[in-house]
């Protein structure tokens, strides 16, 4: 069961949005018909040509979107760092709604706190460590090489960057592409074709779906982050072959996200992985927010669960968000990359990733795995976990809903309100808070929300300051729904959290309440879990004993950073006993999922 | 069907004892009423008694015979029910004749079936398949020349399409410095999300002043533009027709896309308007709404170098009221007056094509992609192109380094300017070097010398009719022109998901910065190097 399961708007909240959906939508057609009686002869586009919109869309967009056009797309004139320069803008025209709303800037700006960009580690402004690296390989290599990786657009950086994010990783090999929605949409059709299945879980990204339509596969949804639905839809798909000529299917894919964006959560990957496993699926793990974000060391999904990278066929990710450049990748096994490398079309026709994005990388890499000589990599992920755990905290205990999981720095709070969402954009944006809301069509209509998106370069101050700001906000816009089922399940979730990375002796103590008002602090316990072990190396066989089972499981990362490596290591060990495993812990959770998705399926079949 | 029976099973339980309940004490109580004595079942004359009662009700004559019912109005009721039987019937189609549905599998079969299924391999095994070579890593950059991984010498780089050397331009260098300075590298953010940096809109107003439209929107990757484009503008009901020579990313954006999609014979007018009359007459006898219409073409086309007829092609549209979309990638900053492009090149005016799109990662230096058109269509874009909405925005320094191209395409009050002589040289370059490449004994240039487009396309002049073995020669070739003559060219190779493979070749990029010297050393080496490759 995922936290998106527990919620469920409140009854007057579901009434006051459609009332106000429908409002706007009245008044609208109002204003059409009258600008019609008043000139009744306007012909709109050019005779003959179909609109370029059909009239509902045509009319969302001029009606509805137009009204709130303000809430998105907000130009910044600064790095994308933990303070940003929101541009100040004003519309321009007269927008009577006939035309689409447009809005320009008016010169200006407000310096705002920015809870907004996928600047998980805090590489995006000037980095004393990357930025010279990458000015210096602008230099030397040019801005682009314009030409594909199979002509004159391999350089000795993108080879360089490919070996460090295999080891990295702990797969054998790995190949770049200069752009992360491409990654996705170029490899899928690659990989699958005709006669083959795509299982897809239902918040996966557009990527993955215009993926999987280019492919000529078929594709089934399973319900998020649902293992055993997954079981179910594997089971009958192998059973029943392909549809109509029942042949058996020629492979079966299964796409997960590691963070979806949109709901914070972790992927339940063990599960998945096991499942696919079990049926001989192949699994395809997109980290897009997951890399460098999750894991002690930043290895995303799989470190955060423990599950070995080789069980994962595909590793998926980008470069976009935590390495504060441009780009993904796709690692795993040799012959599964070279054959990219063969049919690819990103990597046969498109530009090859530009010099400078992939020394970025490259440098942040360098950075995160130590090889620069400080621990500045380890002290990053520590504290955008720590900032995220602490935000997530503070947010709930104020009541608000906040979905997603512990340590992942996306954190999406429910509005279920098409109006508040607006008026919570537009009052945090005066109150110099750069934030991000969602509504219709990203999201279903009575799902609307805003999300925070944390940064290691966010100080504390910064985060009690935002969260100060945000009280009001909230009262203003009256957001304290203090969903209780939601409440306890991330508060199991945390339980489960600490219990799996920092030893059960501290379950007891792990509340959200305690989270926030510091009682409780997470980082401390896990610099003193890594000290108890690394004292612990040269004493007990036991703990020698730890060192090789980690061994086993990630060569990668212990040849990189034996100390760290030690500490993950009993973080794992401590989460794999069988009565902790994830799913065991979930048994005793199930009834309230049921009772509460006939409200979910509710709310989404509006 | 099991299910009926318990039903019918459970009515005839309840209905039998019943019915005979009603019938005895309907009996008993007549009995009762005629005073007679008490009926006794246990007796010969008592049971006869009992059945003559009962005959008295249900017997002719009697309360529930069927014909006391008919006569007082109960017909009406047999009839009435009788009608909205007929009614039934004559309101259904046909008697269907149900099939059985067959009986589900069991969960020891589904097992079964699990452990018996064998996927194929994630990949298939690359055993029997040409290997293409590794692709050489460059190491530094020095004019037109490169120096490669495992080589002392610098090489010529005649493999890049950077028409105008702007990727390797000093003052574009600095000025992305400067940026990768002040803004970092990544923008960390799709654009609606904090992502739009002043220097994108910049940019794109640039784009749109340059191109007189009236706006202009930017991609992050080329390939993710044309192929997020041509979804926005089609759907299912919607009719798109290209070139069949047009490149992959047309191809997966109109398989996107799922609408009706025809392919017109490489630069046919005849055979585009026989597509297009098709389409009109199918419509015509259908009696279909109005749907979206589209051409798409590529200005230059990036797998043959050849050039499409706009002119005739903007006519047709024209006629038919179709929307032409035109992949401006490599003919964008080479070909017309001011660079604008193939449309340019044609004498189409701004605004007479309705979508132009275009890669930044070939004259312009950068890498992205771009389209301008009417506000309409840009800002259609903005919510509906997916690689618009739903991916990281460009890098601003990317953008600046763009912008930088445009500004010195820009021309002053006398109409000159940097840009304009640069294209020029380009076109000198183009011109000498198709020229000389057209005289190799043993292949053969695409086109021929007159055509203006940089993209040159090299074909065997013999070719063994197995594009395998050519495209092994091709490789030879390249090699030899690298290790003997120091030249760096490229030979095409196409993924297994195009659905057509042009036939391989080998491809050259002309440049500003490959002087006549540099254009006479690659013309050597590639003559040098046919000799010798065919021969042994």
């Amino acid at each position: 069961m995922s936290s998106g399961d527990t919620i469920a708007p409140p009854f007057f909240s579901i009434l006051s949005a459609l009332f106000i959906l429908s409002a706007a939508s009245i008044f609208g057609k109002i204003r059409d018909v009258i600008y019609f009686l008043l000139h009744p002869f306007k012909v709109k586009g050019r005779t003959g040509y179909a609109p370029i919109r059909d009239p509902t869309e045509d009319f969302y967009m001029r009606r509805m979107y137009g009204r709130i056009v303000d809430c998105w797309n907000r130009p910044i004139c600064s790095a994308p760092t933990a303070w940003v320069d929101v541009m100040k803008r004003e519309r321009a025209r007269d927008t009577n709604g006939i035309d689409i709303a447009h809005i320009v800037p008016t010169g200006g700006h407000i310096r705002c706190l920015n809870l907004s960009s996928y600047n998980y580690l805090g590489f995006a402004a000037f980095d004393p460590y990357c930025t010279p690296r990458a000015v210096g390989a602008i230099e030397n290599l040019g801005i682009s090489s314009c030409s594909p990786r199979i002509h004159a657009g391999t350089t000795s950086v993108h080879v360089e960057l490919e070996e460090l994010v295999a080891r990295f990783l702990g797969v054998e090999d790995a190949i770049t592409y200069g752009m992360g929605f491409a990654t996705n949409s170029s490899t899928i059709p690659a990989l699958v074709g005709k006669g083959c299945l795509v299982i897809s879980d239902a918040l996966n990204h557009s990527s993955i779906v215009a993926g999987i339509r280019a492919s000529s596969a078929k594709v089934k949804v399973f319900r998020h982050n649902d293992a055993d639905h997954l079981e179910k839809l594997l089971k009958l798909a192998i059973a029943e072959g392909q549809p109509r000529s029942h042949r058996p299917w020629k492979k079966i894919l299964v796409i997960v996200e590691g963070v979806y964006s949109m709901e914070g959560e972790t992927c339940r990957l063990k599960e998945i992985v096991e499942v696919a496993k079990k049926y001989r699926a192949y699994t395809y793990l997109d980290e897009a927010h997951s890399i460098g974000a999750l894991g002690s060391t930043g290895r995303g999904c799989c470190e955060h669960w423990g599950v070995n990278p080789r069980d994962v066929d595909i590793m998926m990710g980008t470069f976009t968000k935590s390495f504060g450049s441009c780009g993904g990748y796709i690692a795993g096994k040799r012959e599964v990359v070279e054959h990219l490398r063969r049919h690819s079309p990103a990597h046969l026709y498109a530009c090859s990733m530009a010099p400078g994005c992939v020394e970025q990388v490259t440098s942040a890499l360098h950075v995160m795995m130590g090889m620069d000589g400080t621990d500045r990599g380890k002290q990053k992920i520590d504290q955008l976990h720590d900032n995220a755990n602490y935000v997530r905290s503070r947010l709930l205990t104020m009541g608000l809903d906040v979905l997603g999981s512990w340590d992942s720095p996306v954190m999406p709070i429910m509005t279920y309100n098409a109006a508040k969402m607006v008026a919570f954009s537009r009052l945090t944006l005066a109150r110099k808070l750069a934030m991000v809301v969602v509504g219709f069509p990203a999201t279903p209509v009575l799902l609307t929300r805003t999300r925070i998106c944390i940064s290691a370069s966010h100080t504390r101050e910064d985060l009690d300051w935002a969260i100060e700001q945000m009280e009001e906000v909230v009262d203003l816009c009256m957001l304290r729904y203090r969903t209780k089922a939601l409440y306890q399940l991330v508060e199991s979730e945390l339980k489960h959290h600490v219990k799996r990375h920092f030893g059960p002796e501290h379950v007891e103590r792990a509340t959200i309440k305690a989270l926030a008002t510091g009682e409780l602090d997470l980082r401390r316990l896990k610099d003193q879990s890594a000290k108890a072990v690394e004292g612990g190396i040269g004493v007990g066989g036991n703990a020698q004993q730890q060192q090789q089972q980690q061994q086993q499981q990630q060569p990668q990362s212990t040849s990189a950073k034996p100390k760290r490596a030690a500490a993950n290591s009993k973080a794992q060990l401590e989460g794999k006993g069988p009565a902790t495993s994830p799913r065991n812990g979930d048994t005793h959770r199930k009834p309230l999922a049921s009772v509460q998705a006939h409200a979910k399926a509710f709310v989404v079949s509006k | 069907m099991s299910k009926y029976r318990v039903v019918a099973c459970l009515a005839l339980t309840i209905v039998v004892p019943l019915v005979s309940a009603c019938l005895v004490s309907s009996a008993y109580a007549y009995a009762l009423s005629d005073n007679k004595q008490l009926l006794n079942f246990f007796s010969f004359r008592g049971i006869a008694d009992a059945f003559r009662a009962f005959w008295d009700i249900v017997g002719p004559g009697g309360k529930l015979h069927p014909a006391y019912f008919l006569e007082h109005k109960g017909h009406l009721i047999i009839e009435g029910a009788l009608i909205l039987v007929i009614i039934y019937l004559a309101l259904q189609h046909s008697f269907k004749v149900r099939h059985h549905a067959e009986e589900p599998l069991t969960e020891k079969e589904i097992d079964q079936l699990c452990k018996e299924w064998s996927p194929e391999p994630l990949v298939p095994s690359p055993a029997g398949v040409l290997e293409p070579p590794e692709p050489h890593v460059i190491t530094g950059l020095e004019g037109p020349y490169v120096y490669l991984k495992g080589r002392k010498e610098k090489v010529i780089n005649a493999a890049s399409s950077n028409y105008l050397n702007m990727a390797n331009n000093k003052e574009n260098k600095t000025e992305s410095i400067e940026t990768v300075n002040t803004y970092g590298v990544g923008s960390c953010g799709p654009r609606g999300f904090y992502g739009t940096i002043d220097k994108h809109l910049i940019l794109e107003k640039e784009l749109a002043e340059f191109y007189d439209t009236e706006a202009a929107i930017i991609y992050s990757y080329d390939v993710a533009t044309i192929a997020s484009i041509i979804p926005a503008f089609a759907n299912r009901k919607d009719i798109i027709i290209y070139d069949e020579c047009c490149s992959y990313p047309i191809q997966t954006g109109c398989t996107i896309s799922r609408a009706r999609v025809a392919l017109f014979k490489h630069n046919d007018m005849e055979d585009l308007t026989r597509i297009i009359e098709n389409f009109e007459a199918e419509e015509k006898a259908k009696n279909k709404p109005l749907c979206r219409k589209l051409i798409v073409v590529e200005g230059i086309y990036a797998n043959y170098g050849d050039m499409a007829p706009l002119k005739s092609i903007w006519e047709i549209k024209n006629k038919y009221k179709y929307r032409l979309m035109v992949d401006e990638s490599h003919a964008f900053g080479v070909l017309g007056t001011t660079g604008r492009g193939a449309c340019e090149h044609f004498g189409l005016k701004p605004g007479q094509v309705e979508i132009i799109a275009a890669s930044m990662s070939h004259a312009m230096g950068s890498v992205g992609g771009f389209c301008v058109g009417d506000r309409d269509i840009v800002e259609h874009q903005r919510l509906s192109g997916s690689g618009y909405c739903f991916s990281a925005s460009l890098p601003p320094y990317l953008a600046v380094a763009g912008s930088h191209m445009l500004r010195l395409l820009r021309p002053d009050k006398s109409g000159n300017s940097p840009g304009k002589e640069l294209m020029s040289l380009l076109q000198k370059r183009v011109r000498s070097l198709r020229d000389q490449l057209k005289g190799i004994p043993g292949l053969k240039l695409f086109g021929g010398a007159a055509l203006p487009s940089p993209v040159l396309h090299v074909h065997l002049a013999k070719s063994s009719g197995n594009p395998v073995e050519d495209q092994e020669t091709l490789y030879k070739i390249a090699d030899h022109v690298l290790v003997n003559g120091g030249v760096l060219v490229a030979v095409s190779q196409y993924s297994k998901l195009d659905i057509r493979r042009p036939p391989p070749s080998l491809v050259i990029y002309a440049n500003v910065a490959l002087g006549e010297k540099e254009i006479l050393t690659v013309v050597g080496a590639l003559r040098k190097a046919v000799r010798d490759v065919i021969k042994a």
